[in-house]
């Protein structure tokens, strides 16, 4: 089985299409999860680079202890050398900058239990340390430095500062080690965030060539389709000027037999039957000649067109400038089932108006009207002429032109009315729009 | 005005039909012929006023060149007489002058009138 060449190439266009919308969906889906994992990712890296801003506030706040309690020492000893008020404030103030830098790193190290316990320690150690110094102050005010020298000599101050500042280098140590643990998963993840990205440019700028692609084999298939519509309507085309050239050509052949037939015959009841058959083959000629005309819209026929044309046509064929016509249509395409039956009618009906209605001796006026008449055609012809003989009906006149005209009207699923004018003759076909 | 004709039709009944009607119209049928050769043959000898031509011919000729030839070479101008007149035809022959374009099926009055385009044009 063969199969149209226009189909094939449309399934194949269809399929690259999908293709690319695949691809188009599934590029979507990967830049949302792009997005989601970019960012999840980077409020990690966040979060560990601020435990690594974390770590060093901890570090400077055990730096800070140390040093406030350097201070205290270093005023003590002016007090008790030279007796200055002044080294009081001084001891007092690094005492309490102490206390609160203290504070401040044990919140700070909340969540970790050893370094916790080792702040307990240092706290102890501490308020001993600024508990020598107390005495040592306290006797250097009395006045008896010598007490004082002796209180410092023991070495219980400077062995608990000693033990401050190991536990300090034990703290310190720790968040070193925090630190470089923390700098290092922070690294980690930075690396990892890079290579992410790097991968979803990666991701996206292949699936975008891809699609690239689709759509442009989509492109050159829907050009080949068109190139394909584009031969087989030439094809049908060509084969529709074929056949209308035949057609033309084989009426052309029967009414020139007919019309040769006529010339040869003597007897004028004879001819004229022939030159009513001819008519005829030329009503039906002129419908394919509407139907086929080139450059139109082939097989739209138009009625009143039609309808209008023919008129002017047998009148003129015969000659009769005494006949005046007057036509009154509304265009209206027509079925092509019914276009042939409606020209015959029509040839019939003004052919019977011309020749009953109009004898050649006087003149008259003849009048064709197309148009709708509710749900229904209306194709009316009169005349003014001597009119109808009494009492005629359509079935009361057997002439193969009535006869005709009836058959067809019922062809078209519709009836011939005889109407009664005051003067002449009026028939009028009525049928259903849609056949 | 009677007209010297020459008819080149391949349809023999078609050809004895129109050259029927032209004589009834009063011309002169000065020659007859199914195909291009021998109409331009013809032609030559008989220096019709018209052609009516048909646009297929027998032995596969084409009346458009002979009418093209008609034209160039002796000044005869055509009618074309055809079941397939396309609009592609026409602007084709727009430039050898033809007296008109006739469909078929001819009747007494259509060839009439196309042959009224001779006197004037």
């Amino acid at each position: 089985m063969t199969r149209d060449p226009a189909e094939v190439s449309g399934s194949h266009r269809q399929a690259a299409r999908e293709r690319a919308f695949r691809l188009l969906a599934i590029t979507v889906a990967a830049l949302f999860l792009a997005f989601a994992s970019v960012g999840g990712v980077f409020v990690w890296y966040d979060h560990s680079a601020r435990l690594v801003a974390h770590t060093h506030e901890v570090r400077n706040g055990i730096a800070d202890v140390l040093q406030a309690l350097t201070d205290v020492e270093s005023a003590q000893r002016g007090y008790v050398l030279t007796g200055d008020r002044s080294f009081v404030e001084r001891v007092e103030d690094g005492r309490q900058r102490a206390e609160a830098e203290l504070d401040a790193v044990d919140i700070l190290t909340a969540d970790n239990p050893e370094q916790q316990t080792r702040i307990i320690a240092l706290r102890g150690l501490m308020a001993k340390r600024l508990a020598v110094v107390d005495e040592t102050m306290a006797q250097r005010r009395s006045g008896d430095a010598v007490a004082a020298i002796r209180t410092v000599r023991q070495g219980e101050g400077v062995a608990a500062m000693a033990a401050v500042r190991r536990i300090a280098t034990e703290l310190e140590a720790e968040e070193a080690q925090l630190l470089a643990q923390r700098a290092r998963q922070a690294t980690v993840i930075r690396s990892a965030l890079i290579t992410l990205l790097a991968g979803f440019a990666l991701a996206l700028t292949f699936l975008f060539v891809r699609s690239q692609r689709e759509l442009s084999l989509d492109r050159e298939v829907e050009a080949d389709t068109a190139e394909r519509l584009r031969a087989l309507l030439a094809d049908r085309s060509l084969l529709l000027d074929e056949v209308n050239h035949r057609v033309k050509n084989s009426l052309q052949q029967i009414a020139s037999v007919v019309r040769l037939q006529s010339r040869s015959v003597s007897d004028g009841a004879t001819r004229e039957a022939l030159e009513k058959t001819l008519d005829r083959i030329m009503a039906v000629g002129r419908v394919h000649e509407q139907l086929y005309k080139s450059g139109g819209q082939v097989g739209a026929f138009d009625a009143g067109h039609y309808a209008k044309a023919l008129a002017h046509d047998l009148v003129d064929s015969l000659g009769r400038d005494d006949v005046q016509l007057t036509t009154e249509v509304e265009a209206h395409v027509l079925d092509l089932r019914q276009a042939v039956p409606l020209a015959l009618i029509l040839n019939e009906l003004v052919t019977n108006a011309l020749k009953y209605g109009c004898p050649a001796d006087r003149e008259c006026r003849i009048h064709v009207g197309f148009g709708t008449d509710g749900q229904d055609y209306r194709l009316s012809v009169s005349d003014d002429g001597v009119g109808l003989p009494k009492g005629f009906t359509s079935q009361s006149k057997k002439s193969l032109g009535m006869r005709a005209v009836e058959a067809l009207a019922r062809q078209l699923g519709g009836r011939l009315v005889v109407e009664q004018p005051e003067a002449g003759a009026a028939f009028a076909v009525i049928f259903p729009r849609s056949p | 005005m009677t007209m010297r004709i020459m008819v080149v039709e391949d349809d023999a009944l078609i050809a004895l039909d129109i050259v029927s009607l032209l004589e009834d119209m009063g011309h002169l049928v000065v020659a007859e012929a199914a195909d291009a050769c021998t109409a331009y043959e013809l032609a030559e000898g008989d220096r019709p006023d018209v052609a009516l031509v048909d646009i297929r011919l027998a032995k596969n000729t084409d009346g458009g060149k002979l009418a093209q030839k008609l034209y160039d070479l002796l000044g005869v101008r055509s009618l074309f007489v055809s079941g397939s007149i396309t609009e592609d035809f026409r602007v084709q022959m727009a430039g050898i002058n033809p007296v008109g374009f006739l469909g078929k099926p001819v009747t007494r009055r259509t060839l009439g009138d196309a042959l009224r385009g001779v006197t004037q044009h």
